[in-house]
């Protein structure tokens, strides 16, 4: 079971599409965001989902500050949402532990990110 | 009485040269990495400072988290006819962080905020040539904008602690708007107040965000930063501070900006309070927003060591409050210098109380959600104005589009983009003589 912390402007619309969707195989928790962090960082919980106007400012200042910026990718920013394999791709391609996104591209990114997530967790290939 | 704002107080030479200076002075803080505007590329300032990236390629980053800010600028000066932060201070992010050195950011900010003028006004002179001048059509935008944007206090709640909740708020805001137009004004004694239906409505339901918010109080307890953490605020809590004639300025500037509408914060509402004659709504939205995005400035600013170039928006407040032109500076000046000096007490109190960052959040969240509606409207109405039914389809076309390809624009620049383009058609088909 993927454990994945939930923040930002879009949390609510997020924590619903990963309920509906990922149902019995990811859990999710919605601290608040200096919290959610710590927890990836003491391995409590497995990945940092965040959402706000930009992509990258609010939905990842805490995991900057705690988790550095080598482990916190922005998947979409406003004008740019990339597809379902390009964000496949960015999962793999990296092992970043916190994702930013703009809070209304949710519903287009968190399934593709989410799946992409749990495919890579569990060893499968991309 | 509403409308977007074509005559102004000040003239357009003294709008200029303080948007010149504004531009200059942001870009010159930007190639410094001493502020930025863009909240979602602040956090790669560091990157650069700390030499793991290279000017260029850290000005790509910025450039492209840039991009679609200014063009929601843009569509904000169409609605409003005021030139917004998001047109100016996110391309001064850009222009600072491609400037070789500190004379040429000085130089391209300068010259970027004479076209920011100088621009705006020859599309003013280009639209009155058109066939339709549908910049008249364009002030519909604005009209949904204070009656939906008011309702972000019961928005917020519903999104912290539930519809029910959400809901007593939304029919105590109501209640209060219709009992103030009944009213109209209350004299007591020998002072008469008039009672502006909006600015009360909003109070209200401010002022039950926070009997909710105390209510509730602090749900998930203290948490103890550890020391690297700790280190690394302080140390960009003093790197802040240690900047602060330069950032004093740019609060200053700003001030001087908002207070003869050279540059606008918040433009919608701004513009909306100025067509009114009533500033008030403006102040209480503005406190709103400043409490909205502490918790965002403060914890990208001392992840980073970079302060956000408006600041905690409060210059916006007190600029807008001053009641002369030349004390608007002057209180900037000072709300900018008091700002610097707390922001380190902020954080360690945003990191004692992490549910206030939720609270901030939610704020965000409800006057996003409004103002997006609000301007998808008003946008509607605009294109109805403009070209009736033809104007609605294209318009809900444009809308839906971009929501079907993953809301590439803004919602809150969607709307006004499409209504431009309905203006635009309906010129063209006018001008081939296609319509009588």
């Amino acid at each position: 079971m993927l454990k994945l912390e939930v923040c930002g402007l879009g949390a609510t619309k997020t924590t619903n599409i990963i309920k509906e969707k990922f149902a019995g195989q990811v859990e999710v928790i919605n601290d608040a965001d200096r919290i959610a962090v710590r927890k990836v960082k003491n391995g409590e919980a497995d990945f940092y989902l965040g959402s706000c106007e930009t992509g990258g400012g609010a939905s990842l200042a805490a995991a900057f500050a705690v988790l550095g910026f080598k482990n916190c990718l922005t998947v979409s920013r406003q004008g740019v949402v990339p597809n379902d394999k390009k964000i496949r791709q960015m999962v793999y391609g990296g092992s970043h532990k916190a994702f930013g996104y703009v809070h209304t591209h949710t519903e287009k990114v968190v399934p593709a990110l989410v799946q992409a997530l749990l495919d890579k967790a569990e060893g499968k290939p991309e | 009485m509403e409308g977007i704002i074509t005559s102004f107080e000040f003239p357009l030479w003294a709008r200029t040269v303080v948007l010149v200076l504004i531009c200059a002075w942001a870009s010159l803080l930007s190639h410094k990495c001493i502020s930025n505007f863009n909240d979602g590329a602040r956090p790669v300032f560091p990157e650069l400072m700390e030499g793991r990236m290279s000017r260029a390629e850290f000005a790509v980053v910025v450039t492209g988290m840039g991009f679609g800010w200014v063009l929601a600028g843009f569509s904000q000066w169409l609605g409003t006819g005021l030139i917004a932060c998001h047109l100016t201070l996110i391309a001064t992010d850009c222009l600072g962080a491609w400037a070789p050195n500190k004379y040429a950011a000085l130089g391209i900010g300068a010259a970027y905020g004479l076209l920011c003028a100088f621009g705006t006004e020859a599309i003013n002179a280009a639209f009155t040539a058109l066939p339709h001048n549908f910049l008249n059509d364009l002030t519909n935008i604005s009209t949904p904008t204070l009656p939906i944007f008011c309702m972000f206090p019961a928005v917020a709640i519903a999104g912290q602690f539930g519809a029910k909740e959400g809901i007593i708020t939304g029919v105590i805001e109501a209640i209060v708007y219709i009992i103030c137009t009944i009213l109209g004004s209350l004299t007591i004694g020998s002072i008469t107040i008039s009672l502006y239906p909006y600015t009360f409505a909003m109070l209200a339901g401010m002022i039950c965000l926070i009997v909710y918010a105390v209510k509730k109080g602090n749900e998930s307890g203290e948490v103890e930063a550890d020391e690297e953490e700790e280190n690394m605020f302080s140390k960009n809590a003093a790197r802040i501070k240690s900047n602060w004639k330069y950032l004093c300025v740019q609060g200053a500037l700003n001030a001087l900006g908002i207070k003869i509408l050279a540059q606008a914060y918040q433009p919608y509402v701004l513009g909306a309070a100025v067509l009114a004659n009533d500033m008030v709504p403006f102040y209480i939205a503005m406190v709103g927003v400043i409490i909205a995005f502490i918790p965002l400035i403060v914890s990208t600013s001392l992840a980073t060591g970079v302060y956000q170039a408006v600041g905690l928006t409060s210059v916006m407040l007190f600029g807008a409050l001053a009641p002369t032109w030349w004390l608007a500076p002057v209180f900037g000046f000072a709300a900018e210098f008091v700002e610097i000096q707390l922001v380190g007490l902020l954080g360690t109190l945003l990191s004692k109380f992490p549910e206030l960052s939720k609270s901030g959040d939610h704020i965000r969240a409800a006057m996003s959600a409004t103002l997006g509606l609000a301007l998808t409207i008003g946008a509607f109405l605009a294109a109805n104005a403009t070209w009736g039914v033809v104007g609605i389809m294209i318009v809900g076309g444009f809308y839906t589009l971009n929501e079907m390809t993953g809301n590439r624009l803004p919602k809150t620049a969607v709307g006004p983009f499409g209504a431009v383009i309905v203006g635009i058609v309906y010129n063209i088909v006018l001008a081939l003589g296609l319509l009588g």
